[in-house]
């Protein structure tokens, strides 16, 4: 808990950045409730998605078979890791003796820590979304699902990136940093060997990912190297395309960004049969499309009478904009990149009970989260059951039994 | 800075355990403001207090005292002997609650009792008996000692023949609507908030004149768990406040702090802060309806330049 509790109280003693970080939180809170109110048919669409994961998370063991069979007919290989480890080693294996690795933004390999066991391995790792950047060149941790570098200062950006060798000061403006960073990662991208990005959502009727972005960096990801590795934790499964495109759709708004800019479907490596009608793969994208479903105490939860619901989660992270507690110290609500109130119960159900126990305590139970969530999760809830739990483990079940 | 959490859950506990409510102030304390009213002392409908309004300020001072442990820190071979922060906390200082802290309770116990004697004569107050709700423990995750309470709670409810519960506070009101159902067999108790009867009964403020400006606090309670957001403005604007309404306001509220000031109090501080900001923009006067709210914002109102009343306050 040392860790947890040092992240607190350096945010809370760090003005400037508790400033920046309240300033951007309220302005994305916002701009969400501009979109709502602009695009309304989108809760419609909400609406449906809870029924629609309420559906996958009760036949989430049928519809891994599905997808694993539908994944495999379109030339993909697909992949069951029960936990953390098996995922590494799964991902290891594909990589082989590949050197040069790109990534998209990934919740998932962030939570099976990929970046620091493949650098372990000697390859050479590079996140492409420029918040991930950010995080990787400042050896930060992400603060918000969508969002992760909004505790970072434009001072210690450029700092960070002056040690790598990018050009940049302490007065550039964003489009400046941004374009030096696209340059310096073109070199990366187009020289790696393997690209990995997570899902929104994967399709078990097809087999298809779905990826929504706006920075272009997931399409360069998927598309240039020979190799894809897609992560994609099993509740990100849904029964059709049509709905996993909804799910897409409903991230990208309740994180503020709608329309997005981009929505990748992939089905399958690239191939054409532009050759006597022969199939073969490797046209211009990857010439592999490897899909690893991810459960990691998932199932379990599934079955769980009272956190199953969380498996509803799209990581929005509107919850997060919402938080009180979250609007304060960003970050210094969270735990290895799980920040705020779905950080807190993602981090229970992933197995770190003792650190969303602690930062259970913190939840002042104002319930903005809970309405905040595109997915009627009943976040107060769940992370008031997470509380209850860790009392008794802190205060002893002797005493309560008094 | 951040608390020992064991110490302060301890604290708490025992706290409940010898007086009955988690301050530790003796519930004689809580009868103080009913002195000179005669109520009767048993009935089917009751006021129930659940000392919160009573306990406000020694709470603050509590709060205060941890506040001054956080900022020293107790360092961890310390806190393994035990019992450290209850020997830290100076407890004359929290008993030491000014005359005029004290008179502000009674003052909008005594507001909302003359107005519901006049909606209804009959409503008793327990007095002596009353005891406290055991919101905090509820909200700290201590369920047990919670269940516990609250069924003792229930039972003296019962013993009083009570059937009918007026609240004044969003803590009692919600924990007495939403969680003592869930944990206490057959509660059929009918649990009303006194805002809500006045905003049906408006004819009961026609004498009651403030012309006045306020930027409106919900507290989260009523406003997102309880749905009580109409009402309190419905009140407001009978008695001729000007009502400015915040851009986060209604369903949409901040957190004062408050409810994790035993927790961290910076942590609570810093939150407060936000929202002073926040409704320091809209009017120099704040009105809340909430003794956690009040002690919460309160404890940086001069930094702020700004003056808050709890709506009973004005119902003079």
């Amino acid at each position: 808990m040392k860790e947890v509790i040092e992240k607190i109280n350096r945010i809370l003693s760090d003005e400037d950045v508790r400033k920046q970080i309240n300033r951007i939180v309220q302005s994305s809170s916002e701009k969400i409730w501009i979109l709502l109110n602009e695009y309304p048919h989108i809760k419609r669409y909400a609406d449906e998605i809870v029924k629609i994961k309420d559906y996958s998370i009760s036949h989430l063991e049928d519809l891994i078979k599905t997808a694993m069979r539908n994944i495999e007919k379109n030339g993909s290989k697909a992949y069951f890791a029960r936990d953390a480890e098996e995922a590494r080693k799964i991902i290891s294996d594909i990589i082989g003796s590949d050197k040069v690795v790109i990534k998209a933004k990934s919740m998932a390999t962030e939570e099976i820590k990929l970046n620091e066991y493949l650098r372990r391995l000697g390859k050479e790792v590079w996140e492409t979304d420029l918040g991930m950047f950010l995080i990787q060149v400042l050896e930060e941790e992400p603060s918000h699902p969508v969002a992760p570098a909004i505790h970072i200062t434009r001072k210690e950006i450029a700092k960070g990136l002056r040690k790598i060798g990018i050009k940049i000061s302490e007065t550039s403006s964003a489009e400046e940093i941004a374009w030096s960073v696209r340059e310096f990662l073109r070199k990366k991208i187009f020289s790696a060997d393997v690209g990995i990005s997570g899902a929104n959502a994967l399709a078990a009727d097809t087999g298809s990912i779905v990826l929504v972005e706006n920075e272009s960096n997931i399409r360069l990801v998927t598309s240039i190297p020979k190799k894809h590795i897609a992560l994609v934790p099993i509740d990100k499964i849904v029964p059709t395309l049509e709905d996993a495109i909804k799910v897409a759709i409903v991230q990208a708004t309740y994180d503020g960004l709608y329309p997005p800019t981009y929505i990748n479907i992939i089905t399958g490596p690239s191939s054409t049969a532009d050759i006597e009608h022969v199939r073969v793969y490797g046209a211009q994208g990857p010439r592999e499309l490897h899909i690893i479903l991810l459960d990691n105490g998932r199932l379990r939860a599934s079955r769980d009478p009272v956190f199953s619901q969380m498996l509803r989660c799209v990581r929005c992270g509107r919850c997060l904009f919402e938080c009180p507690v979250y609007e304060t110290i960003g970050p210094g609500y969270g735990y290895e990149g799980f920040n705020g109130p779905m950080g807190v119960v993602w981090l229970y159900i992933l197995g770190h009970r003792d650190a969303a126990g602690y930062l259970s305590m913190l939840c002042a139970q104002a319930g903005n989260c809970g309405m905040a969530c595109p997915v009627k999760i009943d976040l107060p809830k769940l992370i008031l059951e997470i509380k209850k739990e860790y009392v008794r483990k802190i205060v002893g079940e002797k005493e309560f039994s008094q | 800075m951040t608390l020992p959490l064991e110490d302060v859950l301890r604290l708490i506990i025992s706290n409940h355990k010898r007086t009955g409510n988690p301050v530790g102030i003796d519930m004689k304390r809580c009868v103080e403001w009913a002195e000179n009213i005669s109520m009767p002392r048993s009935g089917e409908k009751i006021l129930y207090t659940s000392c919160m309004y009573q306990m406000a300020p020694y709470i603050k001072r509590l709060v205060e005292q941890l506040a001054k442990t956080e900022r020293h820190g107790l360092s961890g071979v310390a806190l393994k002997l035990g019992g450290v922060l209850s020997r830290v906390i100076d407890v004359t200082s929290i008993m030491g609650v000014s005359e005029n802290e004290r008179k502000r309770s009674s003052e909008i116990l005594m507001n909302i009792v003359k107005i519901l004697l006049k909606y209804d004569a009959n409503i008793a107050y327990l007095y002596e008996e009353e005891p406290y709700s055991g919101a905090l423990l509820y909200e700290l995750g201590l369920e047990e000692y919670f269940i516990n309470h609250a069924k003792k709670v229930v039972e003296i409810f019962r013993k009083h023949g009570v059937k009918k519960i007026i609240t004044i506070d969003p803590h009692t009101h919600h924990v007495l609507k939403d969680v003592y159902p869930k944990y206490v067999d057959n509660f059929n108790f009918e649990v009303t908030h006194y805002i809500e009867i006045l905003s049906e009964r408006t004819d009961l403020l026609t004498e009651i004149r403030v012309s006045d400006e306020y930027v409106i606090h919900d507290p989260c309670l009523l406003a997102r768990y309880l749905n009580i957001i109409d009402q309190p403005r419905k009140v407001l604007e009978k008695i001729g406040i000007k009502i400015r309404e915040p851009s986060r306001s209604r369903e949409r509220t901040r957190c004062c702090g408050g409810p994790i000031e035993s927790i961290s109090p910076s942590l609570s501080g810093s939150m407060a802060k936000i929202r002073l900001e926040e409704l320091s923009r809209y009017s120099r006067k704040i009105l809340v309806m909430c003794p956690i709210c009040f002690i919460s914002l309160s404890r940086y109102a001069d930094e702020y330049n700004v003056e808050i009343k709890d709506l009973a306050e004005l119902l003079r």
